[in-house]
């Protein structure tokens, strides 16, 4: 296998040798490649970087880095480099200081230290700053000086832990462009944790999902965002989450939610509990020629941004949200029709949360979908 | 030009301060009102005030005033007498000796205990099972009174029944004569009370050493630095502040010991460890020569007071505050 290839074999973490914090968890990441691990906290995604790191024992399971078991390989045998949340900067070393500790460690030529240090400092507009102590910097530079770290060990593997969770959101977003950026540009292996789904979408080129230690879904983002494996990945992935609601089956086959209009279901599946599932942005207010289903709504809440609007409305007993482009003016109680496409609409097993097989729910390719809404 | 530019300034400031002056609305405030603070904070500190009044400022200036004085053996100043006193004492060989004494005493003691405390809370930081345990040994010489530490020392420096002589026996070696022998004395009371002031270093370094992020070792790990390495450039770094000040309480500790010589060897034998202070106690308490006495605990102040400016000063520069 190439170099910068890491791939774990049913690895597992337990602390207490009774619960999971990471569990039998399977993948390959390609050299190059942009592989976010995603989870709410303590979901065990900083665990799993901190076991690829090496800094956490593996409990059961293999790894293997640059194609080769790395189960006992120290930390700085990997040939990785990482930067953490707080940056880890060390606050007595000036900026320069810092760059070059590791290549200090590894007895790097002093002359090849500068040009590499330069280097790195150029790439991320930090050059002025050389001479400065960490805590003459701002959020987003001491980020940019643990970025040149990563850059100036010119290790084929970056492990990022949630780099970007201490900087405002304008600055998160400029920094996701440029990390996206530097990764490309120097070609190099990054596994990048986060719990903003944001992140995990616009940088990802395949992502992990993770809840409880177990690996909910793994695939590319988009692939993701329109078949989540499982209620918890539809939920997680997309904001404002998917609306999910408890859906009926009738004898015929057809779906019901809350005795509001029904569904037919190709094939029927009778005495199946069901949830259906719709993202925000698919609902629209008025009927076109896509839209094959309605539901009249009561309006709960009406969210005016500017460009869009976040209306909530009760389906029955639940809320569910709609973000429609544009200003609507509703009043509160005031009762409405929602217009969905069948495509749309995901369904999932009730009792598991598992995605339902296509053949099972309601078709998500136009061909297949036959039945209409029997209203 | 030049002119317009300094009409443009001036302009300037002269919309803000009108601007100012424009709105600025006099305040109703008495002078009684504006002060209500600081009537308050002096509230708050007069306890310590009184406190440090009675026990700390009086004394220090009644000291002084005593040092330019003969006295009688009450300690009333009977005669003013100038400089005499302090005179006296540089001429006074048992107070060069003192002074050579101490500052022996100061080399003992600070390195050794700052040392021995540092490689304690190194230990004592490492998680492991039941370390807890040892923290609490480490620490426990803090919460032991100056003269049960003496005692017990002075139990095992016995030249017969004494743990420390079984022991030597036992690797035949040579037995010691701890407190009688005048080089082993002032070692024997340095190792007291480097044993002493171990237990408040440790806990303050150990403190210190929690304080340090743990992913700076983390980082450095990736790197590969080893655990000197590490040792060297971040946890000794990052500690300065904690050691500085360990460093700096453990000097004036130090210079102050008194109950262990009381204790062990009562300034003995012939005099060599006669430290600064207890020559102060024996000048007043037991010769009632309260003039010479003050003379040297003002010296004696002064000197500490000027060496802990010089720490300050020159030691400041490689601590590393956050």
């Amino acid at each position: 296998m190439e170099e910068g290839s890491v791939k774990l074999k049913h690895i597992s973490k337990s602390y207490d040798k009774q619960t999971f914090a990471v569990k039998e968890t399977s993948v390959d990441i390609q050299p190059g490649e942009f592989f976010v691990l995603v989870g709410p906290s303590g979901c065990g995604k900083s665990t799993m970087l901190r076991m690829i790191a090496g800094l956490e024992e593996i409990t059961a399971g293999e790894i293997y880095i640059h194609g080769k078991s790395a189960n006992d390989t120290p930390p700085s045998r990997r040939r990785i480099s990482m930067v953490f949340q707080n940056y880890a900067l060390y606050p007595h070393l000036t900026v320069e200081e810092n760059i070059l500790f590791g290549l200090k460690v590894r007895k790097v030529p002093k002359k090849e230290q500068l040009r590499l240090c330069l280097e790195a400092t150029d790439m991320l507009g930090m050059t002025e700053f050389l001479k400065r102590k960490p805590r003459e910097l701002s959020g987003g530079q001491r980020q940019r000086v643990a970025l040149a770290r990563a850059v100036v060990s010119q290790m084929p593997i970056c492990l990022m832990d949630e780099p970007l969770s201490n900087l405002d959101a304008k600055l998160r977003g400029q920094m996701r462009t440029e990390i996206r950026q530097l990764q490309q540009k120097l070609g190099i292996t990054m596994i990048y944790v986060t719990h903003d789904q944001v992140e995990a979408m616009t940088m990802g080129d395949r992502m992990m999902v993770l809840k409880d230690g177990e690996v909910q879904q793994i695939g590319k983002p988009l692939d993701i965002y329109n078949n989540p494996a499982n209620e918890f990945v539809a939920n997680f992935i997309g904001a404002p989450p998917m609306n999910i609601t408890e859906a009926e089956v009738q004898r015929d086959g057809s779906l019901r939610v809350h005795h509001n209009n029904s569904l037919t279901l190709l094939p029927a599946s009778s005495n199946m509990k069901m949830h259906l599932g719709v993202r925000p942005e698919h609902i629209l207010l008025t009927k076109t020629q896509e839209t094959d289903w309605e539901l009249s709504v009561k309006i709960s809440t009406v969210e005016i941004l500017g460009n869009e609007t976040l209306l909530t409305f009760e389906v029955g007993e639940t809320l569910w949200k709609a973000k429609i482009p544009g200003q609507w003016h509703y009043e509160k109680g005031q009762v409405t029709t929602i217009h969905i496409n069948k495509q749309h609409i995901h369904l999932f097993d009730g009792r598991t949360g598992k995605m339902l097989p296509e053949s099972v729910g309601v078709a998500r390719k136009p061909a297949a979908v036959q039945g209409g809404a029997s209203i | 030009m030049k002119q317009q530019a300094a009409d443009i300034l001036d302009t300037k400031t002269l919309t803000v301060q009108d601007a100012i002056d424009k709105y600025k609305v006099a305040s109703t405030k008495t002078w009684w009102q504006k002060t209500g603070n600081y009537r308050i904070a002096f509230l708050y500190l007069l306890p310590s005030l009184l406190l440090f009044s009675v026990f700390m400022f009086y004394p220090m200036i009644y000291s002084l005033y005593l040092s330019f004085f003969f006295t009688d053996a009450q300690g009333t100043a009977s005669a003013f007498v100038g400089w005499e006193n302090y005179t006296y004492l540089f001429q006074s060989a048992a107070f060069r000796n003192s002074v050579g004494v101490t500052l022996l005493f100061v080399l003992y003691t600070v390195p050794s205990s700052v040392i021995i405390a540092l490689f304690l809370a190194l230990l004592a930081n490492e998680k492991l099972r039941g370390i807890g345990l040892y923290r609490t040994i480490f620490a426990s010489t803090l919460g032991m009174s100056v003269a049960a530490s003496a005692v017990i020392w002075l139990f095992m420096f016995h030249p017969t029944a004494g743990i420390l002589n079984a022991a030597l026996t036992s690797i035949n070696l040579p037995a010691l004569s701890w407190l009688q022998d005048s080089t082993m004395a002032l070692v024997s009371v340095a190792i007291t009370t480097i044993w002493m002031n171990t237990g408040f270093s440790f806990l303050i370094l150990l403190g210190g050493l929690q304080n340090i992020d743990e992913h700076l070792y983390e980082s450095a790990r990736i790197d590969g630095a080893g655990y000197f390495y590490r040792l060297r450039r971040i946890t000794v770094p990052m500690l300065s502040p904690t050691l500085f000040f360990i460093i700096t309480i453990t000097f004036i500790n130090s210079f102050q010991s008194f109950g262990q010589v009381d204790i062990l060897t009562g300034g003995g034998p012939a005099e060599a460890t006669n430290l600064i202070i207890y020559s102060i106690y024996k000048e007043a308490f037991i010769y009632y020569q309260f003039g010479p006495a003050s003379a040297q605990a003002i010296i004696l102040f002064g000197a500490v007071l000027l060496l802990t400016l010089l720490q300050f000063k020159f030691g400041e520069k490689k601590v590393h505050y956050q």
